[in-house]
């Protein structure tokens, strides 16, 4: 540990971070607000640092620009002294040294390896035709196939595959959701939260498949759809006719074809199926500081923070229960903790699963306790539920079923019966 | 001159809890939230710099608000903003208490 006068001493004298998403952008931030003094550099693949949340939600929806997502204006980044070398990807580190796609090669004392995770991509025959959604461009992509009255099939019912599900739905585009499991989210939020989340999607007239994805084909390798699906084969007809939209190949729709014996029509397949890692980077050994992707968004802005506050010599402080949300047709969840048993597959095991209801068939909020410890919560349409419940897990104050189950009882009010 | 406008009587706005004052009626370019927390009242522009949200709908505690939507923390004395996905702080306005009036005045510069 450096002692008192030593700390400025020991800090590096300047800090690339490959990377200008919230971990990356946390990281710098909390560099300056720790009162380092150095130089600050956040490497970015794409044209700005921005936050990516929006993407699945607001921006595919209203077609925001990219500068609207921005964490910072050019003022506020030289205000903060926080340089921005946005537009060409790092492709190689080397100690103390990154190399950008166009040959820049930058300096630092210390390399923060900040890049996130790739998109797991499916492996089905004609998988290349499908676009996956990490990126702002991806969803210039997927809005541009996605005119009302256009179809798209999604692949995968998770977080991304949901919330791009709805957002599609929500600008009138046809969407069909495959997804292997006939409540996605079980194993995660539990079958009462996701069941309700999931029916959302036929509520909204998304047609929902329980199947994967088998092939696509481009329509000049498969002529003549098959399975007798004559709606579709008009629709694709119609679609010949003015397939000016430009997908992948410019040859007019996609036949997809799903493990349910159907096939269909799409202007476009979005598969949502999860992370298949790191952003592959060559040399990313040489990073000084990794920040391993997170599962959310507050999980890597907290990594930043403590990134940053590694590189100044002090612990990280304790973490709470995580914390997320999602945004579906107008409506919003947060989630704190665990909703499921620790161990899965093992059922309710010691824990049972709390519902309080707005209306029959309508969750306010579901818990999860074990004995008299609450450990996870989430809510629809209730985000201060959660807020309460997030502080009553972190301080471990005991709540009863009862109490939970009551839409008339407030939580906040139990954490201050408790203070 | 202008006392502020009278929006609402001691005790109307419980302990961390907060009132919307509609921009028609503060005369301003956002609606103002005037919240209680800690034995004080506290104003600031009420919708969320991130995405449009009420932050008198938000957490409050300790001089704070939450966003409701992504939980950006804003001090309600000076309406900075201490963690993102919020880009930048709210304007502050001055309220007063005078008998059992809540006095509000607007910032200047936020006036239409």
């Amino acid at each position: 540990m450096p002692g008192p006068g030593a700390v400025d001493t020991s800090y590096p004298a300047s800090v690339i971070i490959v990377g200008g998403g919230i971990g990356g952008w946390t990281a710098a931030t909390a560099l300056r607000d720790g009162g380092y003094a150095g130089e600050v550099t956040i490497v970015e693949a794409e044209p700005l640092a921005y936050d990516r949340p929006p993407l699945s939600k607001g921006v595919l929806v209203t077609g925001a620009d990219l500068a609207s997502l921005a964490f910072a204006s050019a003022d506020e980044f030289a205000a903060q002294r926080i340089a921005l070398v946005a537009g060409a990807p790092a492709v190689r580190l080397d100690p103390g040294a990154v190399t950008l796609g166009d040959g820049r090669e930058l300096r630092a004392d210390h390399l923060v390896l900040a890049a996130g995770a790739a998109p797991r991509r499916p492996d089905f025959p004609g998988a290349e035709a499908a676009v996956t959604l990490r990126a702002y461009r991806d969803v210039e992509q997927i809005r541009a196939a996605a005119a009302p009255g256009a179809r798209l099939v999604v692949l995968g019912g998770g977080f991304i595959g949901a919330e791009a599900a709805a957002s599609l739905r929500t600008i009138g585009a046809e969407v069909v959701l495959a997804d292997r499991s006939p409540v996605p989210g079980v194993r995660v939020l539990g079958p009462t939260l996701a069941g309700c989340l999931h029916a959302l999607h036929a509520a909204n007239g998304v047609d929902v498949r329980v199947a994967v994805i088998e092939s696509i084909e481009h329509p000049s390798t498969h002529p003549h759809p098959r399975g007798g699906d004559s709606a579709a084969a008009a629709h694709a007809r119609r679609r010949d006719t003015a397939s000016s939209r430009g997908l992948a190949g410019g040859g007019g729709p996609l036949v997809v074809r799903l493990t349910d014996g159907t096939t269909v029509q799409a202007d476009l397949v979005l598969a949502g199926i999860g992370m298949a890692g790191p952003t592959p980077l060559p040399g990313a050994e040489h990073a000084d500081t990794v920040l391993a992707p997170a599962d959310h968004w507050d999980d890597a802005r907290l990594d930043g923070h403590d990134a940053a506050g590694r590189i100044l010599g002090t612990e990280p402080p304790p973490r709470g229960a995580p914390w997320y949300w999602s945004d579906r047709y107008g409506h919003h969840l947060e989630v704190v903790g665990r909703l499921v048993g620790e161990r899965q597959g093992e059922g309710e095991g010691e824990g049972e699963e709390i519902v309080r209801w707005a209306e029959p068939g309508r969750p306010a909020a579901v818990f999860r306790l074990e004995g008299d410890q609450l450990v996870g919560a989430a809510s629809i349409d209730d985000p201060n539920t959660v807020r309460a419940a997030r502080r009553l897990i972190d301080q471990g104050i005991p709540v009863t079923a009862t109490a939970l189950r009551d839409p008339t009882i407030s939580l906040r009010d139990l954490l201050r019966a408790a203070r | 001159m202008a006392e502020g406008i009278a929006v609402a009587k001691v005790g109307d706005i419980g302990e961390d809890e907060a009132i919307v004052v509609p921009r028609a009626v503060a005369g301003t370019v956002d609606d103002i939230g005037v919240f209680f927390s800690d034995g004080e009242y506290f104003a600031i522009d009420n919708t969320c710099t991130h995405e449009e949200a009420s932050l008198a709908e938000g957490w409050i505690e300790a001089g704070t608000v939450e966003c409701p939507l992504h939980a950006s923390v804003f001090c309600l004395r000076d309406g900075t903003v201490s963690n993102p996905p919020a880009p930048r702080g709210v304007c502050p306005h001055r309220v007063t208490v005078d008998g059992d009036r809540i006095l509000l005045t607007p910032d200047p510069s936020r006036l239409v």
